[in-house]
């Protein structure tokens, strides 16, 4: 199947899981819905959003023939925008219901009064509200990134299984027996897509261990570490691709980060891969530089469609912003060892030049390359010639090569730079389908 | 694939979704003439009541059945 028909294919089966309870509702329900069109739009909202917070794991769960369609990333930007719109209908839901008068607003309060039903369906509107609250603004409440991981899992699972009973307890359309069919047939695939993302993933993983062959301090906070597949051959990959790092005892540790390979692809069976990771919080910081060759490590990939591979072209531009430049690295390195010497242009984007980490890798990989380097300093060492300030349109143009329009380009950095890219490279005139961004600092 | 690309898809799958659910509103809700009589055809024989007087089946108050 080619990749538009596996889009198509994973996009159609998602918007069809979700509108289906209300198709089933509409061919299997007795004529005559509840008395108003407010009312029937509640309850067409509660639906709704029970099926969308249901396929949510599933839309993060590492699937790797929808992951391979749309790429990972795109995927949790999918994934938090369906997060924020089934808090919407959640929300609507009840407000719905009691604003056409169908039910007292008392049903809202976790009172005495109140069925346990309804309750339930309030405990998981409050789930998802904190879920979706400490999503958006984890960075403002100051929560880890650690503790937010499994916040998140916990918050998740409790907010589906308490609308899921709500659903079928309450409301006219709960004893209709197509209904119940397809709340049964949504229960097993949330929790097929639990079982196997939980459990029988991480075994699959458990089988297959890495050890820490080598780690090294970078310039600009990093550390590169290489690692090795013990007792299997490890994974070839795209260069671009990245995989999630678990440091646990065990791969079901809860704890995990998606890291680009700095390393080049084209692995040969046993051959090690490495990431360059900066510090950026309690794992980066303190897990990462205290990890000693011979430590044991489990990778999950290679996962992202954000590769040279899949985009063919004449040459390519290459726009990095701080440790963004990793899987541009990997980029490089292959291209070097396949002996590609298509023109590449990396424009460089850090604070500082002590900030430019894998300086020297770049400078080592030129050679073999067609490679030119602009480097992009915010705050510049006196007497500095190059580039100075932020990566923009006016800046690009004045290194673009002839007939940069026909390039791939690639751009992965900090989201400031990401949406200025994003708004300046069609302005230059380069078309939509040509522009790759990667994008993991969502929470 | 582009934010931007991302961010236009999540906005017309809500706006689908959105439209799905108010067509759902529109094409199940009975016309007025049928709507909120006490022994009407549509109503339940029987009202599961709760809370302050509301039918947890039919979505009517309960002192309409």
């Amino acid at each position: 199947m080619t990749l538009i028909a596996r889009g198509i294919f994973w996009f159609g089966l998602y918007v069809f899981l979700v509108t289906l309870p209300l198709l089933a509702a509409v061919l299997a329900a007795p004529r005559g819905g509840a008395p108003s069109h407010l009312a029937n739009a509640g309850v067409a909202a509660g639906y709704l959003a029970l099926a969308m917070m249901a396929l949510e794991m599933a839309l993060v769960a590492r699937v790797r023939a929808a992951a391979s369609a749309f790429g990972q990333d795109a995927l949790l930007l999918f994934h938090r925008g369906m997060g924020v719109g089934a808090l919407v209908l959640v929300l609507l839901h009840p407000a719905l219901l009691v604003g056409s008068g169908t039910y007292p607003a008392a049903v809202l309060g976790l009172g005495a009064g109140v069925p346990w039903a309804i309750r339930l369906g309030s405990v998981a509107a409050l789930c998802a509200l904190v879920l979706v609250a400490t999503s958006l603004l984890r960075r403002r409440l100051r929560i880890h990134y650690e503790v937010w991981q499994v916040l998140h899992g916990v918050l998740a699972v409790a907010a589906v299984v308490a609308a899921a009973w709500h659903a079928s307890r309450v409301g006219r359309l709960a004893e209709i027996p197509a209904l119940r069919a397809v709340g049964a047939a949504y229960a097993v695939i949330f929790l097929g897509v639990f079982v196997r993302y939980r459990l029988v993933h991480p075994l699959r993983l458990l089988r297959r261990p890495w050890e820490v062959v080598s780690n090294a301090a970078e310039a600009g906070d990093a550390r590169t570490i290489r690692l090795r597949p013990v007792g299997h051959p490890g994974f070839s990959f795209e260069p671009g691709q990245f995989a999630w790092i678990n440091l646990g005892r065990t791969p079901f540790h809860l704890e995990q980060h998606p890291m680009s390979m700095v390393s080049g692809g084209d692995v040969p069976p046993g051959g090690e891969i490495a990431f360059t990771i900066r510090n950026l919080g309690d794992w980066s910081g303190r897990l990462v530089p205290a990890l000693r060759p011979g430590a044991r490590a489990w990778i999950d990939g290679p996962y992202g469609a954000f590769s040279i591979d899949r985009h063919e072209g004449p040459g390519f531009v290459l726009v990095a912003g701080g440790v963004g430049v990793t899987p541009m690295v990997s980029f490089l390195s292959t291209m070097a060892s396949r002996g590609d010497v298509r023109p590449v242009l990396l424009v460089y984007g850090a604070r500082s030049e002590e900030d430019l980490t894998l300086r020297g890798t770049l400078e080592a990989l030129a050679p073999a390359l067609a490679l030119r380097i602009v480097y992009v300093l915010e705050h510049p060492p006196a007497g500095w010639t190059g580039e100075t300030g932020l990566v923009d349109a006016e800046l690009l143009l004045r290194h673009l090569p002839a007939g940069f329009q026909r390039f791939q380009f690639f751009t992965c950095g900090p989201p400031p730079l990401m949406d200025a890219m994003e708004r300046a490279l069609p302005l230059l005139g380069v078309p939509p389908e040509r522009i790759h961004a990667e994008r993991f600092d969502m929470v | 694939m582009s934010h931007r690309i991302v961010s236009a898809v999540v906005v017309l799958v809500l706006l689908l979704f959105g439209a799905s659910g108010a067509l759902y509103a529109v094409g199940v809700t009975p016309p007025r003439a049928e709507r909120g009589t006490p022994d009407g055809a549509t109503a339940p024989a029987t009202h599961r009541s709760f809370g302050p007087g509301t039918c947890a089946t039919c979505h009517r108050p309960a002192a309409q059945g």
